[in-house]
């Protein structure tokens, strides 16, 4: 039985042997005299040999095979299973290295002493300690394989794995956790210093995503399916936010592609960098490693880069100064510069159809005309929502465009562009319609049809429309402001700008009715009508127009008891429970008690 | 593209407050008095100087005044003074007659047209000197002869001239509390309130009863100087215009300011207050001002620059509407919160025949003039009870005319060498007014109908 223990150890490191697996099997062409009978209990133990080889071969095949020399000269082919299955590999191999020495110690030990007598069932004893750790390594090839496990997935399995209280070898597991973990780290590295993704294989959880058109870099996004349970939802975006903060960073340094890559770490991390950094590779030796330790590195980044951000931001008043130009363009602030400019487009176009051309040019003639400095009317452009070619467009599709100082796009997004374009085409509009019926007030002045009606309606609509107009500069606009400003003051980290901003724009948006479709529309059918009168003041052939002439009977509505636009749509203002500004409006309108009581039916 | 203003100061009282008016908008944009920027303003803080100012070659602010008179006391005094290079030379004109008006209203009307194209060649001159002209300013007194007279004369054809621009007035009525040497003053004051009320857009008055009464009471000056009480009115006229020098928001034109104040064309009329008012010793640390310090005190009588007896009313008296402009330091929810508060002390009579508010204008203040108090406030205000002014140069007139008294002086003149009628219909002209301002206080304001069988 002893002359077979060279073969024992020969399969045990993975080779197969077929003379072994033919005496367990009991195969009668190895039955001749030269072998000798084994008892029931020796082939017992050959069987638990050749078993627990078994298990260490199916390992050892794939080790060898990812081993070898010419794989990597291969041409990656299909079965190619990235750069975690490799590493994963180099786990197994380097957690088996304790069973493979166990394995050569005994050997030597036999060529050292080979009077000694040797039992096999002590030997069996000596291996079979590693048994336990070859069949959770094999389970865990086997899920990979089953549910080809890929990148992050063989991460997190290997992670929960680790974690699971009961297993007993979680040491040696952990190496191959660690090897796979290293990737990731690796990965991570070149992403917060370069903003770049070394990922062949598509492997990690964060991808970048290109615009479509232009295939330029638009923002990195998160693979859901990759991220493993170490790594929470926020930290996962977190780590994406450091990602597109570094690419804005570098696009913003307007480099050419070749150089987009460029290592800015020195320049966000500053002098922490070298700590931040070595906190990240040490992720990888970490004894216990956990969901914690990760956390609390990426937030170590994390919050450098905010400090970094939020310092660019107040830097030379930056994002205060956005504001302000927030204020006096979009939100029409700088009321002298509109005043001209809604003056200079309706003297280039009568149309409700805008050309876009048309706008760019009142643009520009009115920052000349005001004197407004040319590194300002040049931070504006216009476009349409709807579609980026056309020319023409309306009102409510006007885009205005503003462009941003790093990082501040992260506060002023598209989105958040489009939102205060939507409030200036509201705001211009109003602004427009109240700069006509001014204008009524000229070429009416002289004419004495005093107290007649047509005086009273111009009045009260001058009235309606200068107190909505106050209402949204005054109570809703200026209120806000006043509290962001304030509330800046407080700020001391980047996403506390942004959020603050965001709340401010939600908060002027929703007073100034944008939320609520009904009123919004109503607003707009009433400027119509105001649009409308303000046409059949001034242009003699308007009189003629039985369209104006209707639209006219129907203003005169508006301030009476009969159901009406206005009527309807003070009720709706007055039933708004969700903010209690449009109150103020309602106040305002209704200051010497005389609005609603002479519009509302008795009823 | 400014909207530009030309004021045209008339005869004596006229260029008084107009070199007060210049000195303290020089102060405000940072201009000294020879035209030059103050090397501390070359920055600018967003004001608009081209309002009123426009740049000669050289860079220097010029203002857009024109200064008239029929004698040269006053503007001969400006002249000397250290304001003398700030002004355009060809925009000061001095009658070669030198007489004056004589305190006459005819005289004054009559010179008026007899020098009128010379004046007219001022204006136009300066009216096409801008690009967007939003319309012409007048300084005047009613009671006097150049400003009364000839400033009628010059309204009338004003606006007939640019029948598209905004004509405003600032117009000084005459003190009731002492014994004028101006017998005549309440024609010259009847004459001029026909071309008030029908030529002039906006008229601010300014009321040197209410004035007096108020540097007495409110500033303990127990004899108050011209210059005094220049001073408030150039705190007025500076004031009232702040919002189109620094421009913000809102209210950028003057369409826009005085648009909403007047309902109704012919009640367009504004009585100013100004609050908080101190004397240069008055320590104004005793003092917080608020919003609704401010505004309430705007609405108080006693702060008002116009002297009526509205707690002797019998009559519901009036606003038909009310324009504040509040300057300084203000977190615009108290705005809100003051108008609030007032409403709810319903102290504020409002018309009842149309919607009127409270508008309030958030505007900028200079930071180049030191002010002492955080937040102050002018009060524009339209309101029914500036009939009885009216009412009083009416009651003036009749017993004047009752008498027959001092008509001589302008039978002398053509426009009443062969009847007064000129002043019959003036005075109809007047007493409508003073009715329609009654109406506007009923209900049923909206149809009444003007007495038509004038003009």
């Amino acid at each position: 039985m002893e002359c077979l223990i060279p073969d024992i150890l020969f399969t045990l490191l993975g080779h197969k042997s077929e003379v072994l697996q033919c005496i367990v099997d009991n195969d009668t062409n190895f039955t001749d005299d030269e072998y000798f009978i084994l008892s029931i209990e020796d082939r017992q133990l050959l069987k638990c040999f050749l078993n627990l080889a078994e298990e260490y071969q199916k390992l050892n095949i794939i080790i060898m095979s990812h081993k070898r020399l010419e794989g990597i000269y291969k041409k990656p082919d299909d079965n190619k299973r990235g750069i975690y299955f490799e590493a994963f590999v180099d786990g197994m191999y380097l957690a088996l290295q304790p069973y493979r020495k166990c394995v050569n110690d005994i050997e030597k030990e036999l060529s050292n002493n080979k009077g000694n007598k040797c039992l096999l069932a002590e030997i069996l004893r000596k291996v079979e300690r590693y048994k336990p750790l070859i069949v959770a390594i094999n389970d865990i090839l086997e899920q990979i394989e089953f549910s080809r496990l890929y990148g992050g997935q063989i991460l997190n399995l290997l992670y929960e794995v680790v974690t699971m209280k009961f297993i007993d070898d979680k040491v040696q597991l952990s190496f191959i956790f660690k090897q796979c973990l290293q990737v990731l780290i690796s990965q991570l590295n070149t992403f917060f210093a370069r903003g770049v993704i070394f990922d062949p294989y598509q492997e990690l959880f964060i991808e970048p995503k290109f615009s479509k058109n232009t295939q330029e870099f638009k923002h990195f996004s998160l693979q859901p399916s990759l991220i493993p349970s170490f790594v929470p939802l926020s930290t996962a975006s977190k780590i994406t936010r450091i990602g597109d903060v570094i690419k804005s960073l570098q696009q913003s340094h307007n480099q050419s592609l070749l150089i987009n890559f460029r290592d800015i770490s020195t320049e966000i991390y500053g002098q922490k960098k070298d700590q931040l950094f070595s906190d990240l590779l040490n992720l990888g030796s970490v004894p216990l490693f956990t969901k914690n330790e990760f956390v609390e590195v990426i937030d170590k980044f994390y919050n450098v880069v905010d400090e970094y951000m939020l310092k660019a931001s107040f830097n030379e008043d930056s994002f205060v100064d956005h504001m302000k130009l927030i204020r006096d363009f979009y939100l029409l602030g700088n009321g002298e510069f509109y005043k001209h400019f809604l003056n200079k487009i309706s003297s280039l176009s009568q149309k409700t159809e805008l050309s876009l051309r048309i706008i760019k040019v009142a643009f520009t003639n009115t920052a000349q005309d005001v004197k407004l400095h040319k590194s300002v009317r040049k931070k504006f452009e216009f476009s349409s929502l709807i579609s980026t070619n056309a020319d023409e467009t309306t009102w409510t599709n006007v885009k205005l465009i503003m462009e941003t100082k790093w990082p501040l796009q992260f506060i002023f997004t598209n989105s958040v562009q489009i939102n205060y374009s939507k409030l200036f085409s509201f705001l211009s509009r109003i602004k427009r319609v109240q700069t006509n019926l001014h204008e009524i007030f000229i070429e009416k002045k002289s004419s004495y049809c005093q107290n007649g009606h047509i005086d009273q309606l111009k009045t009260k609509l001058i009235f309606l429309i200068d107190t909505l107009y106050s209402y949204l500069q005054t109570d809703v606009i200026e209120d806000e402001y006043f509290l962001l400003l304030e509330k800046l003051s407080y700020a001391n980290d980047f996403q506390t700008i942004k959020h603050i901003h965001d709340i401010f724009q939600t908060n002027i948006m929703r007073d100034s009715f944008m939320f609520l479709d009904e009123v919004y529309m109503a607003f707009n059918i009433i400027l119509d009508m105001c649009e409308n009168y303000c046409r059949y003041m001034t242009d003699i052939t308007a009189v003629l127009n039985p369209q104006y002439k209707q639209c006219y009977d129907e203003l005169h509505l508006l301030f009476t008891k009969k159901p009406n636009k206005l009527n309807k749509l003070l009720n709706t203002i007055q039933e708004i429970q969700v903010t209690p500004k449009p109150n103020q409006f309602l106040v305002r309108l209704n200051y010497n008690n005389w609005l609603i009581k002479s519009i509302s039916s008795d009823t | 593209m400014p909207c530009e203003m030309i004021t045209v100061q008339l005869g004596q009282c006229g260029n008084q407050i107009g070199f007060e008016f210049w000195k303290k908008l020089c102060a405000e944009h940072g201009i000294n008095p020879e035209g030059v920027l103050e090397p501390f303003a070359t920055e600018g803080v967003g004001d608009r100087k081209d309002v009123f100012f426009y740049q000669a070659d050289d860079n220097h602010y010029v203002p857009r005044a024109v200064l008239l008179d029929l004698e040269p006391r006053v503007i001969h005094s400006i002249m000397s003074s250290n304001y003398s290079k700030l002004y355009n030379p060809e925009n000061v004109y001095l009658s070669k007659h030198g007489g004056g008006a004589g305190n006459n209203w005819a005289s004054g009307f009559s010179q008026g047209e007899r020098l009128q194209e010379e004046v007219f060649d001022i204006l136009d001159r300066e009216a096409e000197g801008g690009d967007s002209l939003q319309g012409f300013v007048l300084c005047h007194s009613i009671a006097g002869g150049t400003g009364s007279g000839m400033g009628s004369y010059i309204l009338e054809h004003l606006t007939d001239r640019y029948p598209k621009k905004i004509i405003e007035t600032y117009s000084v009525f005459p003190n009731q509390d002492e014994i004028s040497d101006v017998v005549v003053q309440p024609y010259n004051s009847l004459l001029t309130l026909k071309r008030l009320a029908q030529s002039a857009d906006c008229v601010v008055v300014l009321d040197n009863t209410a004035l007096n009464r108020i540097a007495t009471d409110r500033l303990h000056i127990e004899n108050p100087s011209f210059a005094q009480i220049n001073s408030l009115v150039s705190t007025i006229m500076s004031v009232s215009t702040a919002t189109l020098r620094y421009p913000s928001y809102m209210n950028n034109d003057l369409v826009g300011l005085i648009g909403p104040l007047i309902p109704s064309p012919r009640l367009h009329f504004l009585m100013t207050g100004y609050t908080p008012l101190t004397t240069d010793h008055e320590d104004a640390n005793i003092r917080k001002t608020t919003v609704f310090d401010v505004m309430r005190r705007l609405l108080q009588p006693k702060n008002m620059m116009v002297s009526t007896a509205q707690e002797r009313s019998t009559i519901p008296h009036c606003y038909l509407s009310i324009l504040n402009i509040i300057q300084g330091d203000v977190d615009p929810a108290q705005v809100y919160k003051s108008l609030q508060r007032i409403r709810e002390r319903k102290t504020v009579n409002f018309i009842n025949w149309g919607p009127s508010s409270i508008q309030v204008a958030l505007s900028k203040k200079s930071p180049y003039v030191p002010t002492a108090h955080r937040v102050s406030g002018l009060m524009l205000a339209n309101h029914t009870s500036i009939s009885q002014l009216f009412q009083r140069v009416l009651d003036q007139y009749d017993k004047l005319r009752h008498r027959e008294a001092f008509l001589d002086q302008f039978r002398k003149q053509n426009m009443f060498k062969d009847d007064l009628c000129e002043m019959d219909d003036s005075r109809a002209v007047v007493q409508n007014l003073v009715d329609e301002y009654l109406e506007a206080t009923k209900d049923t304001y909206l149809q009444w109908q003007p007495n038509n069988s004038i003009n």
